[in-house]
């Protein structure tokens, strides 16, 4: 099952603290348009491939501070009505993972909302395989066991462009959650 | 973003008429805090040379407040041209060269273009009527309105209540950078290495144990005072609410730093003729570009106070800032059963 989403960009205006919402009010487009969701399912095993147009890659970030790494993740919802645009809220939490261009192993998140994401190590079932070519990346993550997926059968996809120096709530998201069952 | 005010704020008074530029503040807390790999390019306390472009490059032009308080986009300083990268020098090539002596020296690798203290000593002027310069101290302000804590969505900056320190729970810290980009003295860093944010920490065990930080207690020139802001028996209390001497660095920004400065005197500067002309060598329109307008009225009030020793009249704010005991620049209210070891260094 192939997907084809447009992306739009995570609204801003609700990111926690003082800062972000007021010096990045301008930030209303997303910087990564569109994002192709590809869904296998072998017995057991979520196989999700994700492409998306990026002309510049970031890759490694350990050289300079101000630098940031391409990323991606997929959300899904605990519960029937956990909110999608605000990762989650108290009770009604999101679980996840998250792929970093710069790290050699995914991360597992949790989120009951805005500003509380919670990393942790993956599954040692979960993997993935990445490439970067002709501008566009394409991410192969192997899930196995996510019990969370299993029982919503929905995503929610979020995109970090490194080179624009996306991160935390700067990010190009999917519209709501996706059916991939 | 308003805070609750914290208890008690412990806060600095550095007197810029008394620092040497010599860096021993700067080397006293890299060693003591800051080592880590993916941290060697920060410098928690740094000396710059003022006027001049600072450390980072003109960080007081790419921080997350506009002159009048409100909310920009900062930026997150790149190393090569923002910080500065950190040079590496291989000792051995000059040690075991076979080179005849003075053919081979030591130069960092690469061919470097800024860095810390690169334009050390420039300062501005015409030589020799009115060049000038002096040497800027900084750690981070510990605000009262801290800029970075606003800005981090995860809420990993705290302000402490019994002190007013601000901290960096890293635990929390995701690296997102927002607080480096929105702290407009550019006094928070990121270690690279393990993708966290990094700042002073006024030397949190050392105030526990009333022991002022290590940049103060190693400054050979004496120049920095520390205390709590509410203790009007101390030296901070005196210089800044009693002799309104010692002022914040751009208060316009609004965020009520807690590292408050003595402004420099400067000899005259001279006329074509060479002669005196009254008018300081330091422009009190730079020093106005840093503390604001007061600046003029606490120049005045250290010129008047200098005077009056100068006529063998006493003067109770040139003997504070001379410190003529080396102990009465630092008042620190230990917390009750705390060991105080006046050794530490």
């Amino acid at each position: 099952m192939k997907h084809e989403v447009k992306l739009v960009a995570a609204p801003t205006g609700m990111q926690p603290g003082g800062y972000v919402p007021k010096a990045y009010a301008d930030r209303n487009v997303a910087l990564t348009p569109s994002l192709e969701i590809e869904v296998a399912r072998p017995p057991g095993i979520w196989r999700i491939r994700l492409r998306w147009p990026c002309p510049d890659p970031v890759r490694d970030v350990r050289a300079d501070p101000s630098l940031f790494p391409d990323a991606a993740a997929l959300f899904s919802p605990r519960a029937e009505a956990s909110p999608w645009v605000t990762m989650g809220a108290p009770g009604l939490g999101v679980d996840g993972v998250l792929w970093r261009a710069d790290t050699e192993r995914l991360i597992a998140v949790q989120a009951e909302g805005l500003g509380t994401m919670k990393r942790s190590e993956a599954p040692a079932g979960w993997r993935y395989d990445a490439k970067h070519a002709g501008g566009v990346w394409q991410l192969e993550l192997t899930l196995i066991g996510w019990s969370t997926l299993d029982a919503s059968g929905r995503v929610a996809a979020a995109v970090w462009r490194g080179s624009a120096q996306e991160r935390g709530g700067l990010k190009s998201v999917s519209p709501g959650w996706l059916g991939l069952a | 973003m308003q805070l609750e005010r914290p208890q008690r704020q412990v806060a600095m008074v550095m007197d810029l008429n008394k620092c040497l530029g010599c860096q021993t503040c700067t080397i006293a807390c890299k060693k003591l805090w800051n080592r880590d790999e993916g941290a060697g390019y920060a410098y928690w306390n740094n000396v710059e040379t003022w006027p001049g472009e600072g450390y980072p490059r003109r960080w007081n032009e790419t921080g997350g407040r506009d002159a009048a308080g409100q909310v920009k986009r900062g930026e997150v300083p790149d190393l090569e041209s923002g910080y500065g990268r950190v040079w590496r020098f291989d000792h051995q090539q000059v040690v075991h060269s076979d080179s005849r002596k003075g053919d081979q020296w030591l130069k960092p690798d690469g061919d470097p273009s800024w860095g810390p203290n690169w334009d050390e000593d420039h300062g501005a002027g015409r030589y020799p009527q009115d060049n000038h310069y002096f040497y800027l101290p900084r750690i981070c302000n510990h605000c009262t309105h801290p800029a970075c804590l606003d800005a981090c969505p995860r809420g990993a900056i705290s302000k402490r209540s019994e002190d007013g320190i601000v901290l960096v729970d890293q635990d929390d810290c995701h690296g997102y950078r927002f607080c480096v980009e929105a702290c407009p003295y550019k006094k928070v860093y990121f270690d690279t290495e393990r993708q966290v944010a990094n700042k002073c920490l006024f030397c949190l065990p050392r105030i526990e144990q009333g022991v002022a930080p290590a940049c103060a207690r190693q400054c050979p020139g004496r120049l920095r005072f520390v205390g709590y802001l509410d203790d009007a028996a101390g030296p901070i209390h005196k210089l800044v609410a009693q002799w309104q001497v010692a002022l914040p660095l751009h208060p316009e920004y609004g965020l009520e730093p807690n590292v408050f400065y003595v402004p420099p005197l400067s000899p005259p500067a001279l006329d074509a003729q060479g002669r005196p002309t009254g008018a300081p060598r330091i422009p009190v329109e730079t020093l106005e570009g840093l503390f604001g307008p007061p600046v003029r009225a606490a120049l005045a009030t250290l010129e008047a106070e200098r005077a009056k020793r100068k006529r063998g009249e006493p003067s109770e704010l040139m003997d504070l800032l001379i410190a003529y005991d080396w102990n009465d620049m630092f008042k620190l209210d230990a917390p009750a059963g705390a060991v105080v070891r006046e050794d530490a260094s």
